[in-house]
């Protein structure tokens, strides 16, 4: 009986705990570039930083809140159930293999491939891709 | 006013710029961008204020604040990306003496560690690791 209820409150824990877990670092990753704007800014204003410095310091951190926008984007996507999901089995080496190069050609992915893996018979796995 | 200064913060950019600004403001200042080695730092340096990231690889702000408050009476000043009541409590509680939130204005953050570092706001200054 207290094992069930443990389990049942552990069951309801873990949703919760995600979430804040979720917010805790969305509230990182978004401060972290908005506090590097505020310093090339201030840096600017105050005579510490080169206008060119500062504009392309803050160019490159505008991409990288705009690229958490994409993911945050994705992620709704995800909870309204407009994702199409597709399992597949193959080669977890041709697939690292694959998204190392894709990433090599552009500083972010478009999509977040490998949502879950779980091993069938080795060396096959199968995971789940969206896209 | 002079003194060393500690900067535990893993963006080396936020790092870099809250290191100009203590300089500029009569300070020495050092960087580490982990909690272990911010740890090994603190030990080694004997700082007069430690300025702490709250979430950092290795060993996280809130138990490298625990460490360093157990072992010392040293100033620390949080820098934190979580804004929420509860969070300011913890790091408060966790013995940090003063919790800014980023994004941050610099000048604020170095009028707040002059605050802390003001005679007769820690007149009972104790560290293991005197020199």
């Amino acid at each position: 009986m207290s094992g069930a209820f443990n389990q049942m409150t552990s069951t309801l824990e873990t949703p919760r705990e995600l979430r804040r877990r979720l917010i805790n670092d969305l509230s990182h990753e978004l401060n972290t570039p908005l506090s590097v704007i505020q310093l090339e800014a201030k840096g600017l204003r105050v005579g510490l930083q080169t206008p060119e410095s500062a504009s392309d310091n803050i160019i490159q951190e505008v991409d990288r809140l705009r690229g958490l926008v994409t993911d945050l984007n994705w992620l709704a996507e995800t909870d309204h159930g407009e994702l199409t999901l597709t399992l597949e089995s193959g080669s977890v080496h041709d697939f690292l293999t694959e998204r190392r190069s894709a990433g090599s050609r552009s500083p972010r992915p478009d999509r977040l491939n490998c949502l879950s893996m779980r091993p069938l018979t080795s060396p096959t796995w199968t995971w789940t891709v969206c896209g | 006013m002079s003194g060393t200064i500690l900067i535990i913060e893993d963006d080396t950019r936020i790092a870099n710029w809250v290191k100009v600004y203590f300089e500029r403001a009569g300070f020495s200042a050092q960087i580490a961008d982990d909690g272990e080695s911010g740890l090994a730092l603190a030990r080694s340096l004997n700082p007069d204020l430690v300025v702490l990231d709250l979430t950092l690889p290795r060993l996280d702000g809130v138990e490298l604040c625990r460490i360093l408050r157990r072992e010392s009476d040293i100033p620390i000043v949080m820098l934190a990306a979580r804004e929420a009541h509860a969070d300011r409590i913890t790091g408060l509680d966790t013995g940090a003496d003063d919790y800014i939130v980023k994004p941050f204005d610099p000048e604020e953050v170095i009028a707040r560690a002059q605050a802390v570092l003001r005679p007769g706001c820690r007149s009972l200054r104790r560290t293991s690791w005197d020199r």
